[in-house]
This record gives C-alpha cells, sequence and structure tokens, in this order.
C-alpha cells in the first residue's frame, strides 16, 4: 500500500525531520503513529497524502507518488487533520456536496456512523461543538470507503462514550483491503486497535512492529523489585509496572505508553532490536549485554529522573 | 477517475467552493452596498462625490477583501487541505479557482453595483433610465455624468483581475510569512498595483474621451496604452501563470 525510500524532508534549509527514512505499510492493518511532540507525525501524514513534497526520495501510495495529486488517487485517500475546517454547512449538506467526489462512498454506512454517534445531520458543523465536529467529519471519511485512511488525533475532543465507540467504527471499518494510519498521543485511547505500532523519533523510526512481534520480545508487566535489566519502569500498585526483556517466551499484554516510554528511552536499543532486527530471540546473552548498555554511564534511574516516579532509595 | 479534465467534476468543485465562500460573497456585497449609501447620504450620486470615486472605492475594498478569499478558500493552511486533498486534478481545482476568483466575483459585484447605481439614479430622477435603460450599458455620457454604465467594466474588470492576479501571487510568494505579515503584504503591494494601474486607466480614458486636449495628449495617450498593455494583460496573465505553476507545487 504505502513504500517511502530513502525519505528526507526538511522545513527550510536547516530544520531536518526526516533523513533517509524507509517504511513500508501494508493493506489490511491499523497502524498507530505514536512519537514525541515535534517529531513529526503530522508532517509524515502530511506527505503521505500529498500535502507536502519529500525533500528527497520517494513515496509511493498504491502505485503512485501523493505528490503528483492526482484525481484517481485522492479518490483513495482521505485525511482528517487534527485541526479541521467548520464549514458552515450541516452533515447532510456537505455530504450532498462532498460525497459525489468518492466512488465509493457508502450512504448507509454514513447513516450507521451517524447514528452511532448519536449527531444530528441537520445541525451546522460551524455550530457544533469540537467533539462534535470532529465526530461528524469521523463518519464522512469512513463512509468514503478509500483505500487509505489517515487520522491524526482523531480522538482529541472526543468524550469518553464517544472514544469506546470510535473504536468500534474503526474496527468494523478496518478490511483486508484498507489502510489506516492513526497518529496519536492519546495512545490509552487505541489500545486494542492499532496494530502495528509506529514510532517516530528525530529522523528516524524507532520501531514498526506488530503486537505479536513486540511482545515476543518484550515483556510488560508488575514485579515486586526494580530489576537492571528493566528497560523502563513506573510505580504501581503491588510494585513496578515494568517493561523487560522477554527471556522466558511469556506472552504478555503490551502497554502501548510503557512501550512508548521505554522505546523513547532506549532508542538506540529499540533500532537494533526491531529496525536493524539484530539478534530477536530473548537470549540470555543477549538481555545480559543489552542490560549492561542500558546500566551503563548513564542507568536507568539517571534517564528516568524526570519520568520515574519509584520510590527513592 | 483518471482523466485530468472533467466538466461534471468541475461543477462539482464550483459548486462545494461557492457552497463554502458564500458567507464572503455576502459580506462584499453588504460591503458594497454600505460604501454606496454612505456615498448617497453624502451627495454623492449626483453631488459632491461623483459616481466614479464610488466605484473606486468599491475597487479598493475588492482589492483589499480579495486577499481574504483567497486566502481562506485555497491557501490557508486548515481550509486550503478541504480543497487540496479533494479527489480532482490540480488543473480542475485551478480552473475553478480562476473562474470563481475573476469572473464570478466580479460578475457579482459589478452586477450588484450596476443594481444599486440604476437604484441611485432613478431615485435621483435621471430620465434616460426610466426613457433609455439600454443607454446604460452602451452610453459613454451616461458614464461621465454618472459612472454607472458598462462601458466602465472593462477597466473595471481588468482591474480587479489584476489585484486579484497580485494577490494570489502574494500569497503564493509570502506563504512562509505569518498571516497578518501576509495580508499586510498583499493589501500593500495590490494597492500600490492599483494605484499606478488606476492612474494609467484614467489617463487612457480621459485622453479617449477627448477631455484632455492639453500640450500633452499624444505623450500621455501613448504612455496610457503601455500602462493599459502592461496592468491589463501582461501582469494578470503572467501572473496567472505564476500562480498556476505555484498551485503544483502548493504545500500546507
Amino acid at each position: 500500500m504505502i513504500e517511502i525510500q530513502n525519505l528526507s524532508f526538511r522545513y527550510g534549509k536547516h530544520q531536518t525531520v526526516f533523513e533517509q527514512l524507509n517504511m513500508e505499510m501494508k493493506a489490511g492493518y491499523i497502524y498507530g503513529l505514536l512519537g514525541e511532540n515535534g517529531v513529526g507525525k503530522t508532517t509524515l501524514l502530511r506527505l503521505l497524502a500529498g500535502l507536502r513534497f519529500p525533500t528527497e526520495g520517494s513515496i509511493r501510495i498504491l502505485g503512485q507518488e501523493p505528490r503528483q495529486r492526482t484525481a484517481s488517487l485522492l479518490s483513495e485517500i482521505y485525511y482528517l487533520p487534527e485541526v479541521i475546517d467548520p464549514v458552515a454547512l450541516s452533515l447532510n449538506e456537505y455530504v450532498k456536496l462532498y460525497a459525489p467526489f468518492y466512488p465509493h462512498f457508502d450512504h448507509g454506512q454514513l447513516a450507521h456512523y451517524v447514528s452511532e454517534f448519536g449527531l444530528n445531520p441537520a445541525k451546522k458543523i460551524s455550530q457544533s461543538s469540537h467533539g462534535q465536529q470532529k465526530k461528524a467529519m469521523m463518519s464522512f471519511a469512513l463512509a468514503c470507503n478509500t483505500k487509505l485512511l489517515l487520522l491524526d488525533e482523531p480522538t482529541s475532543g472526543m468524550d469518553i462514550p464517544s472514544k469506546g465507540i470510535f473504536r468500534r467504527l474503526i474496527a468494523q471499518a478496518a478490511t483486508d483491503d484498507k489502510c489506516f494510519v492513526i497518529s496519536t498521543h492519546q495512545v490509552r485511547d487505541l489500545e486494542n486497535l492499532i496494530d502495528p505500532i509506529v514510532i517516530l523519533e528525530h529522523n528516524q523510526v524507532l520501531l514498526n512492529n506488530s503486537i505479536e512481534e513486540i511482545s515476543r520480545k518484550l515483556w510488560f508487566g508488575i514485579r515486586p523489585q526494580k530489576s537492571d535489566k528493566d528497560l523502563y519502569r513506573e510505580n504501581a500498585l503491588g510494585g513496578y509496572a515494568v517493561v523487560g526483556f522477554n527471556e522466558n517466551g511469556e506472552e504478555t499484554r503490551v502497554n502501548i505508553e510503557m512501550l512508548f516510554n521505554a522505546a523513547i528511552q532506549n532508542k538506540e536499543l529499540f533500532k537494533r532490536m526491531f529496525i536493524k532486527g539484530e539478534d530477536m530471540e530473548p537470549k540470555r546473552s543477549f538481555a545480559d549485554e543489552m542490560a549492561q548498555r542500558i546500566k551503563g554511564d548513564a542507568g536507568l534511574d539517571e534517564r528516568q529522573q524526570n519520568h520515574d516516579n519509584g520510590p527513592r532509595e | 477517475m483518471t482523466t485530468e479534465f472533467s466538466f461534471p467534476r468541475i461543477g462539482l468543485l464550483l459548486k462545494s467552493e461557492i457552497a463554502r465562500n458564500y458567507k464572503i460573497y455576502l459580506t462584499l456585497l453588504l460591503v458594497q452596498a454600505g460604501i454606496f449609501l454612505l456615498g448617497a447620504l453624502f451627495g454623492g450620486v449626483n453631488g459632491m462625490i461623483g459616481a466614479n470615486s464610488l466605484i473606486t472605492t468599491g475597487n479598493a475594498c475588492i482589492i483589499v477583501l480579495m486577499p481574504f478569499i483567497l486566502y481562506s478558500h485555497l491557501f490557508h493552511t486548515v481550509k486550503g487541505v478541504n480543497t487540496t486533498m479533494l479527489p480532482a486534478s490540480q488543473n480542475e481545482k485551478f480552473a475553478v479557482s480562476l473562474f470563481q476568483c475573476i469572473v464570478l466575483t466580479p460578475f457579482v459585484l459589478l452586477f450588484f453595483h450596476w443594481l444599486l447605481s440604476t437604484i441611485g439614479m432613478l431615485l435621483t430622477g435621471v430620465n434616460e433610465v426610466m426613457t433609455q435603460p439600454w443607454a446604460l450599458f452602451v452610453s459613454r455620457k451616461l458614464h461621465v455624468n454618472h459612472g454607472l454604465n458598462m462601458g466602465f467594466f472593462d477597466s473595471y474588470f481588468w482591474e480587479v483581475i489584476s489585484s486579484q492576479t497580485v494577490c494570489i501571487w502574494g500569497v503564493y510568494f509570502f506563504k512562509t510569512k505569518k498571516f497578518w505579515k501576509t495580508v499586510l503584504t498583499i493589501c500593500c503591494v495590490s494597492i500600490a498595483l492599483g494605484i499606478v494601474g488606476g492612474i494609467g486607466l484614467n489617463v487612457a480614458f480621459d485622453a479617449y474621451e477627448g477631455g484632455m486636449y492639453t500640450f500633452f495628449a499624444d505623450a500621455a495617450t501613448r504612455f496610457a496604452r503601455i500602462m493599459y498593455v502592461f496592468f491589463n494583460l501582461i501582469v494578470p496573465v503572467g501572473l496567472w501563470a505564476w500562480a498556476y505553476i505555484a498551485m503544483r507545487r502548493q504545500q500546507f
């Protein structure tokens, strides 16, 4: 579906966002795009949508370059930005005007989404709250049935019940020929939905793997004691919630928020493990070596001083 | 969905753009009506302020307001995304933008102005309007006296095109600047060029009308012709071409 090869992107001459980025995204998956503020999540979505152009390298979606903005490719892409234009039209009017552009638009599906979100399609979008606007545009985006759906912070502004509905609708809409890319900071809103997970770091990708691959390599759980091998830990009831190496091949539930924090604190390690594909087996020697590396001069405790809520010794 | 140019799709695009921007059109009309009424209140129709001044003021308003229209309907970092992501080719989008900016807007404003002026003339008892309504479209005399006929259309139309072209070019050129800085720059450039163009057109008009039988009449006519060609042909066509190239590379 999406092939990114040697992508470099800069704002102006000096502000580099991506450098030689390579990535592939396949149909049939809901990709979660995570990263700290300013690493380029929105920029990547805009590059995919053809709203920005690569400085170097190429992006191909369904065999076409998005920067060409051909009508045929645009009819297969829907980009829902974080900040939407609150048009002075009702959803009904909006659909009447814009649905004819999308050949796979399904009015039945739209009615279903509108009903699920509890929207009033006769109400002007500009007069609705931010959350209602998001839900209206989300309904339209899903009903377009495009092969690529790019969502930038889709749950921001949504109330708690709506987030659940959103997850359900996205899961229903996902089919084998569609690819959804969701950029978010609200990882808990999308837990159990996004798979694979892509974590962006300045200029590079730290991780682009399925939940299954991640849980095969990493262990998530509660430990009563700290360990030098912990990749990341935080205070929890009964001890410490920990991300560590999966030394015993135990299958644990991936906590995306902790995974993200672990990745941010162990960038080189994650790149080695997940991007370069080094020794993926949870061998003791590998784990020991990594633990030693982590311990090093700037150990976990030191690196976590701004994040760690653990008890001080 | 593979063609570069489809008239049904252009129709859809135009419809959606007008639906999205109708408030701006209404605002423009209201502004023009306000200016006209103010002029009329101060004796503008047949007294102290000539109708030509009213038209010039109207033009100035359009020149100032146009950047807002263009900025919002095509190049805005949030609003522009809607248009850019619509499944239509760049050629179709540019055609719609062109039509909306240089045909639809001036025509709507011109018609509205003509309507207001005619009402104004009727109210002030100009006989020609009642006895020879077609004179509004052809008579130079009426124009000189009241500035209402369609003979003025030519210069009016091209002035508007020039100013809008400058605006669209300005938005592309200065798109890296902040919003207000961008708008201010565009306004300054537009007004400056509008004034220079207006001087040229007025000189041309006076010369053609024979109202300027002076020692410098020939030179003024030559100058006017050069200005006319430059501002009414080279500038708009050149800048619209530039805008088209820029649009293909427009980034948000």
